[in-house]
């Protein structure tokens, strides 16, 4: 049964890009264009793990991971962060607010691939 | 001022005069000079002050006029700015729409060309493996393709080749036993010759026989009768000898032309079996070159496989630019928008400054009013500072990005 990533990012040119790297190592793929959305999504879907953006209109990244991370169904799932973001003072808040990981855009997809492969298998 | 106190001095001369204890006679000229040098300095003062007043009013008009002017350039400027952010964030936000229509187009051939790329590449290894695609499929490697036709081909022309040789063996062995009976027929044949030869003098015995017989008289005549006998077997067995020479003979043309027709049959068998043999053999050495070729282009095709691998990961974070730029874009805006508000508050100012121009005001509350205008102008840029500072994006080239676990 393959596993479900979802990617939360108001690019449409990012989701596609994290869809097509994803899809094609053979993951399913669910798609939210801002925080609010990835929300809807993440409780309407089985994710086995969540990759969000963090400047998005109407929630941003860190309040999606805060939010994901007072239900008892996320307590869990590994929440990657994928951003332009790359200060220490952001990835600080990240980590505190409960992210498992930092990725700085733009990836590289074989580093995606294995980084995804490291947290889900 | 220096007048006032001359005339100051004059009087105090005079009082002076007076108390010193000269006649009052002689202290009043002095008095009276004091007196009138005093009003002259009076009137004099006057006179200052009152060109000090027109003069204070002609300073007030010109910096009147100078604060209406700068109001007025103030007022200017911070049109000129509004209309130049207007068209800029008008531009920006071509440069935005341009770049959601290019990206979506690239980004949809993009994903079309590689899955045609993938369709290729399966259809190319098809061909040069015959069978499945994959190529770790080693037992499909086996039962299938063209190769694997032209082995079994070869193989049973083999066995064809095999079973003609054998029966070539066998014809030879055929034609060993026909020359043997050839050689028991030219047996019998000598054989015959003996049985001719011993009738021929079995024959002329007889005669002799037949001939002492007759001059022995009628003592001979029994003697007579017997030769004849023996002269009748005689012939009758020299007849037996020919028919039994014919006999042979026709056996002999018999086995003559059989192993002739083996002969034949045995060279035509092997011969095609030989010429069809070479025919495969030739056909597996070009097999083996196709296949050596298929060998060779799939090789090619996997280190193409993982150049066109390669350019596909450069391709998708490459297509990443778009979000990034996006981001800088709106950034841009953001901090037009910061001027356009410091533009406008330019205007206010300006619009205060031209207030303030008008002669009746105070010059007091015009200073007060201009440090305020001042004041405000400079927290309002302190702010768009603080707005604008922090860009989202750092990144200057399309390098990929860090990647942490926490």
């Amino acid at each position: 049964m393959a596993k479900t990533i979802l990617t939360v990012d108001d690019s449409a040119s990012i989701r596609q890009m994290v869809s097509f790297t994803l899809k094609g190592a053979g993951y399913g793929v669910v798609e939210a264009v801002d925080g609010a959305d990835g929300l809807e999504k993440a409780k309407a879907n089985d994710v086995a793990m969540v990759l969000t953006d963090q400047n998005m209109p109407k929630m941003d990244g860190l309040t999606l991971i805060k939010s994901l991370r007072a239900m008892p169904k996320f307590q869990s799932v590994p929440i990657l962060m994928l951003t332009t973001e790359s200060g220490d003072a952001m990835k600080s808040q990240g980590k505190a607010a409960g992210a498992t990981g930092w990725l700085v855009k733009p990836f590289d997809p074989p580093k995606l691939l294995e980084v995804v492969k490291k947290v889900i298998g | 001022m220096t007048l006032a106190c001359g005339g100051a001095a004059s009087i105090l001369a005079a009082i002076g005069a007076v108390w010193l204890g000269e006649s009052v006679l002689c202290a009043l000229p002095v008095a009276l000079m004091a007196a009138a040098w005093f009003a002259l300095v009076l009137s004099h003062d006057r006179q200052s002050i009152q060109a000090a007043h027109e003069r204070a009013a002609q300073v007030r008009e010109q910096t009147g006029a100078l604060v209406s002017n700068l109001g007025a350039a103030f007022t200017q400027c911070a049109g000129e700015f509004n209309a130049q952010l207007a068209t800029s964030r008008g531009e920006l936000d071509q440069a935005q729409g341009l770049f959601l229509d290019a990206i979506q187009k690239l980004v949809g051939s993009f994903t079309s060309i590689n899955s045609q790329t993938q369709a290729q590449q399966k259809l190319a290894l098809t061909i040069t493996r015959g069978h499945a695609a994959r190529e770790d499929d080693v037992a499909a490697k086996d039962n299938g393709g063209f190769e694997h036709f032209v082995a079994e081909t070869s193989n049973t022309l083999r066995y064809f080749v095999d079973s003609v040789v054998q029966s070539s063996k066998v014809a030879m062995g055929l034609v060993e036993k026909m020359e043997q009976i050839t050689c028991q027929i030219d047996e019998v044949q000598k054989i015959l010759g003996e049985i001719e030869g011993i009738s021929k003098q079995t024959n002329l015995l007889a005669l002799n026989a037949a001939i002492e017989a007759a001059r022995a008289g009628e003592a001979g005549r029994g003697f007579s009768v017997v030769a004849d006998e023996v002269r009748d077997l005689s012939n009758r067995t020299s007849q037996f000898s020919q028919q039994i020479r014919k006999t042979i003979l026709h056996a002999q043309e018999s086995v003559h032309v059989t192993e002739r027709a083996i002969d034949q049959m045995a060279s035509q068998d092997m011969t095609f079996a030989l010429q069809s043999k070479q025919h495969v053999d030739e056909m597996m050495v070009d097999v083996q070159k196709v296949n050596a070729a298929m060998n060779g282009a799939a090789q090619e095709l996997a280190v193409i496989t993982r150049g066109v691998e390669e350019n596909v990961n450069t391709a998708v974070t490459t297509l990443q630019f778009q979000d990034m730029v996006t981001q800088l874009l709106g950034h841009v805006k953001r901090r037009m928008d910061a001027l356009a508000g410091v533009a406008d508050k330019i205007n206010a100012v300006a619009a205060d400054l031209t207030a303030d121009a008008a002669p009746s005001v105070d010059e007091g509350e015009r200073a007060q009013g201009l440090h305020r205008a001042c004041a405000e102008l400079m927290e309002l840029l302190t702010s768009v500072r603080q707005i604008t500072i922090r860009n989202p994006v750092r990144q200057a080239s399309m390098t990929t990005g860090d990647v942490e676990l926490f």
